[in-house]
């Protein structure tokens, strides 16, 4: 589905990405994760080229990123995104925030979009907020709309670039389970993210960073429990450090 | 057509019938907006401040003072100060002092609002500081307040005296021989150096505005320890870009000096 | 004569309210665009315009242009009726225009980055993601500037006297010459722009609260 073949890129005369090889399959579910600065999030916005890279190729779903050919627009159509802030339309409502694209770049009727968009709101459990303007919201519920509206472009892969790092800790949680519940549906997901206990649960691949380098790829038990690159040890010792989140709780944080 | 004579008339343009007559020109337009400028500096002065009066009898007249005058249009003022001053005052004033005194008047709104603005802008501790070491209100204000609301104020100012260069022009109404007059002059006088009086006027203005913008602008740079854009009466007011009230999490958000805004308005 | 005044002041205002917001949107635009030849030109009007006075650009589209244009067409021009009119909407337009493309391009460099990139992320093309993301914020965010800016347009529209557009201070300055009432006049006239320009202010502060965007809600990522 996504193919990093010998990816670098470089800003101001660093190099903050550094020979990335890398292959994802349909349907699996990445997390990168590493110290801060190692170029997770650079890597993520290459995918759908917000950072264009410097040498090498990328291929996403059978579309070379580096040919001036490939159709951009219709590329990120494909690809949902998710950021740090939410980003989210401060002057349009909720449902409008979800409505809009698929309005105006998939050509869906008002009626379409909108039946399309309850329903995705009531999959984030945010129906009852539908008209509510993003000041009005949490940050978990701006989060959430924020999901919904890359769902609503029917996307193949998802991105999600840390997620839950802008929230307040009670409200990370209502997240994260609409995130876990998304994997479970199969959706092809890459996430940067220092939730390790979500990592845990759902991730089929674990992809550790540092200085622009990939580290180590493995299973989530290999690189939480048995890392064998010294960075990543010494980068779990201090991660663990700090009580994990437990996934085990389901909680519902809904107000 | 010789294009030399075209461009006779440039001395008139430039001092009007200066040395033997009167000034005029554009060095009249320049006499204009630098004495209104510093003559209704302290009006503006006096009046934005006391317009933060917490004395009802001494801030709402000033208030309804700036709202009037910022309401009206330059040439209406003009029109009051020119035709009904000397009529209600019984004195009567040459042309040029008529036209000096509606700009004052104009110009002084205007200004008070800027001093308004640059006061708010002091963060409050300051005030609070300076009171609780003994200085009266004041000193205070003279001595800590007003020294940092005038660094604050200095490109607001420099805006503003552009823009009223610009409506220096507008005193060509009462027949002040100013550029615009002149070129109005000439034009109707030889019509066939029509052509050249529009362009030096246009030059005459576009010149001495932009070098005092551009002016403007090296100095912004130089004392830019505030964030002064956000105090030009023309640039967005700062409530709307204020930093995020809510800290985002591992987020160093740089102290916000401008949040306190001014109402320009 | 004052009713016929307000009638044209009301136009002058309203027209030029509307061109020059265009003419200024558009212009913003292009000193935002990527494309360096649009920047340049855009630049190149903002300072022309901006550093001459609004009066002489209403002097010269009434005395100046229909000279400049082919054909014949200035002299049509020169005997059409309410060209006065006409002259003093582009004037007045050019001049204002210059103003409120420097307010809305300091009000697209308010919007975080996040919001461009959420917009490209979810496949809007250039064009809608201005029309439906980029410009409905800056309007938002610039509207106090923008606002006062209008009322100063407003108070502008007065200077078309100088070409004898039969606005509401020429016809005050008619009667003062023909019936000596001037005061009476110019008092009314007065009192006109202040109520006017103050419904102009009340009308900007309602939509403000109508349209409030709470910056706190965009986040201001720095990526």
């Amino acid at each position: 589905m996504i193919k990093f073949i010998g990816a670098n890129k470089s800003f101001n005369n660093r190099l903050v990405l550094k020979n990335i090889n890398l292959e994802i399959a349909k349907g699996e579910v990445i997390v990168i994760c590493g110290p801060s600065g190692a170029g997770k999030s650079t890597l993520l916005r290459t995918i759908n080229k917000l950072e264009p890279i410097d040498d090498g190729e990328i291929i996403v779903d059978g579309m070379y990123l580096s040919d001036p050919k490939t159709d951009l627009t219709a590329l990120r159509a494909e690809i949902g995104m998710v950021f740090q802030h939410f980003n989210l339309y401060p002057h349009k409502t909720a449902i409008k925030n979800i409505t809009l694209a698929p309005r105006k770049v998939r050509g869906l009727s008002r009626k379409e979009a909108t039946e399309r968009a309850e329903k995705l709101l009531e999959k984030v459990g945010l129906l009852h907020r539908r008209d509510a303007y993003p000041v009005q919201l949490s940050g978990g519920e701006q989060q959430r709309v924020a999901i919904a509206r890359s769902l609503a472009m029917e996307p193949k892969i998802m991105l999600f670039d840390e997620p839950t790092s802008a929230l307040d800790p009670e409200l990370i949680n209502e997240v994260l389970d609409v995130m876990v519940s998304l994997a479970k549906e199969g959706m092809t997901m890459v996430v940067v993210t220092h939730e390790i206990g979500f990592a845990q649960k759902v991730a089929d691949r674990v992809v550790f960073m540092d200085n622009g380098e990939i580290l180590e790829i493995g299973a989530p038990p290999d690189i939480f429990v048995n890392p064998r690159h010294p960075r990543t040890k010494e980068f779990m010792s201090s991660v663990f450090h700090i009580p994990v989140f437990n996934v085990n709780q389901e909680e519902d944080q809904d107000f | 057509m010789d294009l030399l004579e075209q461009f006779s008339n440039i001395k008139f343009y430039l001092l009007g019938s200066y040395p033997q007559g009167e000034i005029g020109g554009l060095l009249l337009n320049i006499i204009l907006a630098l004495l209104t400028i510093c003559l209704s500096f302290w009006f503006g002065v006096l009046l934005g401040y006391s317009r933060l009066s917490c004395r009802l009898y001494i801030k709402l007249p000033c208030m309804a003072y700036i709202e009037i005058v910022r309401a009206t249009p330059l040439i209406m003022i003009i029109f009051w100060v020119y035709f009904f001053l000397p009529y209600i005052a019984g004195t009567n004033i040459t042309v040029f002092w008529s036209a000096v005194a509606s700009l004052c008047i104009y110009a002084a709104a205007y200004q008070a609002e800027i001093v308004r603005a640059g006061i708010i802008a002091v963060p409050k501790g300051q005030l609070e500081a300076a009171l609780s070491t003994g200085m009266s209100r004041y000193r205070a204000m003279r001595h800590v307040i007003l020294p940092q609301a005038f660094r604050i104020m200095v490109p607001s100012f420099l805006s503003f005296f552009v823009s009223l260069f610009k409506d220096t022009s507008t005193v060509f109404i009462i027949g002040v021989i100013e550029l615009t007059q002149a070129g109005i002059i000439i034009s109707q006088r030889e019509p066939n150096k029509m052509y050249a009086a529009y362009v030096c006027m246009g030059i005459g203005f576009w010149i001495v505005s932009f070098s005092i913008s551009q002016l403007a602008r090296r100095l912004e740079k130089r004392i830019g320890i505030f964030d002064l854009e956000s105090y030009r009466p023309d640039a967005c007011r700062d409530e709307f870009m204020l930093l995020p009230k809510k800290k985002i999490a591992g987020e160093e958000t740089p102290p916000d000096i401008s949040c306190r805004s001014a109402d320009s308005r | 004569m004052m009713i016929t005044g307000v009638k044209v002041t009301l136009i002058l205002l309203a027209a030029t309210t509307v061109t020059s917001l265009v003419l200024g949107t558009v212009i913003a635009i292009m000193r935002i665009s990527r494309i360096k030849i649009l920047r340049v030109l855009g630049t190149l009007y903002v300072e022309i315009f901006r550093n001459i006075p609004g009066l002489f650009w209403i002097l010269f589209f009434y005395f100046v242009f229909p000279d400049l244009l082919p054909w014949g067409l200035g002299v049509k021009l020169n005997s059409y009726l309410y060209y006065p009119i006409v002259a003093g909407i582009l004037g007045l337009t050019v001049d204002n225009a210059s103003y409120v493309s420097d307010i809305l391009r300091s009000g697209r460099l308010a919007i975080p980055h996040g919001q461009r990139e959420a917009a490209i992320s979810t496949g809007l093309s250039r064009v809608q993601q201005y029309l439906h993301v980029l410009l409905p914020q800056m309007f938002r965010i610039t509207l106090p500037p923008l606002g006062t800016r209008m009322v100063h347009n407003f108070k502008n529209t007065s200077l078309c006297m100088a070409i004898a557009a039969p606005e509401l201070t020429w016809a005050t300055q008619n009667i003062e010459s023909l019936t000596f009432r001037g005061i009476e006049a110019t008092t009314i006239a007065t009192l006109f722009y202040i109520f006017l320009a103050g419904i102009m202010v009340s009308m900007i502060i309602l939509l403000e609260k109508w349209w409030k965007i709470d910056v706190s809600s965009i986040s201001h990522s720095k990526a």
